[in-house]
């Protein structure tokens, strides 16, 4: 429908995912008259971007490690449907460089960038050392991981505690320790060491200076494969509980216009050390006094990617399926602009009231809310039966609107009409939040969570 | 005789059982996927007709049903028929009919959106898997994503054939996966009774691909 096919470009796309991401490709694609091959678990069966594919292949049982992050099922199920490309979405294999190299040998295209970006900013120490050549403030720490305890106490004294150590392997927040002093650090130092072993085969730890209260503002970058690199500008994600992000907003509103220029351009330098193509994110920590350093460049689209759609007017996803067709960008970094102010709740299946325990089960009623300004991403849908498997995100609740106000208020509104009966949800947590007049006026840090959650009462999130 | 608006189940698979509720012939359906309309097939054994069954009767079936995994149940004889299906919610809907059978979706269903389901790679049943009740029968089902062949090349024969006796170690099928010709065992033993994949068939995983009788 619409564009004329030509026969390099890409006709049908293997979605190797699942769940909400999962469907916002199938949009994508039905908009771009590209094909659709869902390849799904067993257990996801009776998922709605399975049944909105054009075609559907089982790919294993239940667990991921039997179908979703099976790249040997992945490929021979693109062979026999003949696919021309696969969207990795994120999570699972996306950010997998062997994976990555799987498809480019077998001429499949990869709609991401190359395996060897992936690779190196998939090392966290490595990818540090890189951005700083390029002139991009980094968390001063031990540059690259340390090789025994006693050089680890030593690297820690000299940046000044507290510290935090992180895996090499690790990312998304997880496999990180923090220690405040040097009776600590010996002990927090060999947790983590063993929690990197066992989450991610490499036991490789390196360490940072623990900035206190921080937030964390993230960049998007998209690049095409003739070279150009752009920002899309920031998102603010402070609102973290265990560094697992709830809620996600654009612009930030903590950033001038000058610090945002200045980070904007850093995370383009970055991109561009990296070799960079297709969509990714570049991650800062800014404290305070607006110093800003990079931790870690996500080389995927990421889940909360709509608030940027919706401040800029750009589809991130058709984006990324046009660079990997080989099509240049078709904006400058001056044409983009930052119309609106959005904001994402991202919604799970966990009862707050006990401590966000997991909520799997059958939904019964469920009505999403609607009206100017108001984006829901999601999956699920009345009698539903969400999977214990997976991660317990069910959808994303995006309001935006001309001002912070508008959105803050917008979405305090569709959350209020947000029904999802059968299950316990966060939506209650999230429209307290946006009740909440130190988040109104926009002092959140990454502090925020731990703070609001001991000032409130389960009986707020009934 | 009460009537209730039949519903039909895609993907039902067969279920038959043995009821101790005797005096009726049983038949069982099979509803192929891609069609959605039954075939019939008699069952083995027969019992002696009932004039009529009552109300009283026609719960105790629902409640048979309910209690185990059958999915459809059928009474026939001359002049009335009574067929109880398990619907897409999981209980026993009634229907009883003098004529043809319609099946038709009533408008209350709501469990999935309308939207027509997207070409499975095969024609015989998509997942989830329901368990078959048939005594005694088993499938090999594949263990990964590929091509199925019957014998190593074109020119050599087939692994096995319907009738073929089979061990846990027999080789039964190649799957041809990223250019690896994968060799495929029983892990079961029993008679072929049914080959289900064509020759140079694509296959995803879970997919049965020979029906056998065990033992």
């Amino acid at each position: 429908m619409g564009r004329p096919i030509v026969d390099s470009m890409i006709q049908k796309i293997l979605i190797a995912n699942r769940g909400e991401i999962a469907l916002r490709i199938v949009r994508a694609c039905r908009e771009l008259g590209i094909k659709t091959l869902a390849v799904y678990s067993e257990a996801d069966v009776q998922s709605l971007h399975v049944q909105l594919a054009d075609e559907a292949i089982c790919i294993g049982g239940p667990r991921s490690s039997d179908s979703y992050l099976r790249a040997d099922r992945i490929i021979s199920a693109a062979e026999i449907a003949d696919v021309d490309a696969i969207h990795p979405g994120y999570g699972f294999l996306s950010e997998n460089a062997k994976f990555a190299e799987q498809c480019e040998s077998c001429n499949i295209k990869f709609i991401g960038p190359k395996s060897k970006s992936i690779k190196l900013m998939g090392d966290k120490a490595v990818a540090k050392e890189t951005v700083r050549k390029a002139h991009v403030n980094t968390v001063p720490g031990s540059d690259g991981p340390v090789d025994s305890e006693s050089e680890a106490v030593k690297i820690a004294r000299s940046i000044g505690y507290p510290v935090i150590i992180k895996a090499v392997a690790g990312g998304g927040g997880r496999g990180m320790r923090i220690a405040h002093n040097d009776v600590s650090f010996a002990k927090e130092y060999h947790v983590a060491r063993n929690e990197a072993e066992k989450a991610f085969g490499d036991g490789r730890v390196y360490l940072e200076k623990y900035i206190e209260r921080p937030r964390h503002i993230e960049f998007q970058i998209l690049a095409d494969s003739h070279g150009k690199v752009i920002h899309l500008g920031e998102r603010d994600c402070s609102v973290q509980r265990r560094h697992q992000k709830l809620i996600e907003e654009a612009p930030s509103p903590f950033l001038t216009p000058d610090l945002r220029k200045k980070m904007g351009k850093a995370a383009i330098r970055a991109a561009e050390a990296a070799e960079y193509e297709n969509a990714g994110t570049i991650e800062f920590l800014v404290d305070a006094k607006g110093n800003f350093y990079f931790i870690e460049m996500n080389t995927r689209i990421q889940v909360e990617h709509p608030v940027t759609e919706e401040v800029t007017g750009i589809d991130l996803i058709k984006q990324q399926i046009s660079i990997a067709n080989g099509e240049k960008l078709e904006f400058d970094q001056g044409d983009i602009t930052f119309e609106k102010h959005a904001i994402e709740c991202r919604i799970n299946a966990e009862d707050p009231a006990r401590n966000f325990a997991p909520s799997p089960g059958t939904i019964g009623l469920y009505y999403a809310p609607g009206g100017h300004g108001v984006r829901i991403d999601s999956h699920v849908y009345s009698g539903y039966v969400i999977p214990p498997y997976y991660d317990s995100m069910i959808g994303k609740l995006i309001c935006f609107g001309s001002t912070r106000k508008v959105a803050l208020e917008r979405a305090y509104r569709a959350l209020s009409e947000y029904l999802v009966r059968g299950i316990k949800t966060t939506i209650p947590l999230h429209r307290a939040i946006m009740a909440d007049p130190l988040f109104i006026e926009g002092k959140a840090t990454t502090a925020y969570m731990e703070e609001f959650l001991t000032r409130t009462t389960p009986e707020l999130f009934s | 005789m009460e009537s209730f608006s039949p519903f039909l189940s895609e993907n039902s698979l067969i279920a038959y059982y043995w009821l101790s509720f005797k005096r009726c012939v049983l038949t069982f359906a099979l509803l192929d996927a891609e069609t959605s309309s039954p075939t019939r097939r008699q069952c083995v054994q027969h019992f002696q007709l009932l004039p009529f069954l009552d109300l009283k009767q026609i719960k105790q079936i629902i409640d048979l049903m309910k209690r185990s995994e059958l999915s459809e149940f059928a009474v026939e004889e001359e002049g009335f028929k009574l067929k109880i299906r398990r619907g897409t919610n999981g209980l026993p809907v009634v229907s009883s009919t003098k004529g043809s059978n319609s099946p038709f979706v009533p408008a209350e269903s709501h469990t999935m959106p309308p939207i027509p389901p997207p070409a499975m790679l095969h024609s015989t049943t998509s997942t989830p898997p329901i368990p078959t009740e048939e005594p005694g029968i088993a499938y090999i089902k594949s263990p990964m994503v590929g091509t199925f062949y019957r014998s190593s090349s074109p020119e050599s024969k087939p692994f096995v054939d319907v009738g073929s006796k089979i061990e846990d170690n027999t080789l039964v099928c190649i799957i041809e996966a990223m250019k690896i010709m994968n060799e495929i065992q029983a892990e079961t033993k029993g008679t072929i009774v049914e080959i289900l994949i064509e020759n140079g068939q694509p296959v995803e995983y879970g997919q049965r691909l020979f029906k056998l009788r065990q033992g």
